[in-house]
């Protein structure tokens, strides 16, 4: 009876260990990960550099639109097998950018020089379908 | 001001009435706060900023926000003024202390209620954004009654100058029992100016400088 009581609770410490592990450590997404969390998706994101926040619908067909300070724009996205999401707005090249969870919070990071993730954007919020329609 | 004085009456009649600012002007605080009014009706003016949470807000400046809704998760909430009479404010003698209570209703349903204490301290002429304008002086004190003693207990305060011809508060000081923090007008930027080239680069250099 005591070993069963006491291995109950190394599970159940162990589990606790498990989820904080999940939780806490930054992991790069996966493309199914980022296609779940995007496609057909409004989402709103935070610049950590400018603070400038965006809202961009990533429509199923490829197109995005997005708002920023009032201002809409037409663009492209798609996301490759390594997970990387790029976007594309106007004449511009597209940029290409993994992401990351960490904290069970999301973002996008860009590889500083000694090859670590930087993070340059956080997703604060994504939400089913197109949002910006409504407004 | 978005009315011809010919049309002013037209305008009224309609339910067309204008703000004092222009709806589609982009208003900034030194906070690094930026705002536009979407809409003006029927003295409620409806203000969202870039994170385009939208805030219902009434004339009277001693009347805390109508309501507030988050862009994506609808989340928010909503007041009313169930007792006392803020509107008074004006009529009263400067100093006069005006009591009201506010219900905060939760999108979620959650229900709170909010006593505010306001006066009008008087007004003063100051230079706003480079123009010289009367400014009404007011200090709002928030506090819940203690369920015993119905003694006050302090939650926060505000002293603000608020331009009529604005519209618009232009410096506020607020206090809660934990922080203190405040901001002031910095910029109007009227509806034909709103381009994103604009505003950015404004807006950058707003942000950077705080």
């Amino acid at each position: 009876m005591r070993i069963a009581i006491l291995t109950a609770i190394a599970a159940l410490v162990l589990a606790g260990c498990q989820t904080m592990t999940s939780r806490d450590e930054q992991r790069v997404l996966t493309a199914d990960e980022v296609t779940r969390l995007f496609v057909g998706n409004t989402v709103e994101s935070h610049n950590l550099n400018t603070s400038f926040t965006s809202f961009t619908y990533y429509h199923p067909n490829g197109q995005a639109v997005q708002e920023r300070l009032w201002v809409r724009r037409l663009g492209t996205w798609s996301i490759q097998d390594d997970g990387q999401i790029c976007l594309a707005f106007g004449k511009r090249k597209a940029k290409c950018r993994h992401l990351v969870i960490d904290g069970g919070k999301y973002f996008k990071v860009l590889p500083d020089e000694e090859g670590a993730n930087k993070k340059i954007v956080r997703y604060r919020y994504f939400a089913e379908g197109n949002a910006l329609a409504k407004r | 001001m978005g009315c011809l004085r010919d049309l002013s009456i037209l305008c009224v009649l309609s339910g067309a009435a204008s703000a004092a600012v222009p709806v589609g002007s982009v208003v900034m605080y030194s906070d690094g706060k930026v705002e536009k009014l979407l809409s003006y009706e029927k003295g409620q003016l409806l203000w969202e900023d870039d994170r385009k949470r939208q805030f219902l807000r009434s004339e009277n400046p001693i009347i805390p926000v109508f309501s507030r809704t988050n862009f994506l998760s609808g989340k928010g909430y909503s007041q009313s003024v169930v007792e006392g009479n803020p509107y008074s404010i004006d009529a009263l003698p400067v100093g006069t202390r005006v009591n009201f209570t506010v219900i905060r209703a939760k999108h979620s349903g959650e229900k709170s209620t909010r006593n505010w204490e306001c006066r009008r301290l008087g007004s003063r002429q100051e230079n706003v954004l480079g123009v010289t304008r009367k400014l009404d002086i007011f200090t709002c004190e928030r506090f819940v009654l203690h369920r015993k003693t119905w003694q006050k207990q302090f939650r926060e305060s505000r002293e603000f100058s608020y331009s009529r011809e604005l519209g618009l508060v232009v410096e506020i000081q607020r206090k809660t029992r934990k922080r203190a923090s405040g901001w002031r007008l910095v910029s109007i930027v009227p509806p034909e100016k709103t381009s994103y080239r604009h505003l950015s680069k404004k807006v950058r250099k707003l942000r950077n400088a705080k």
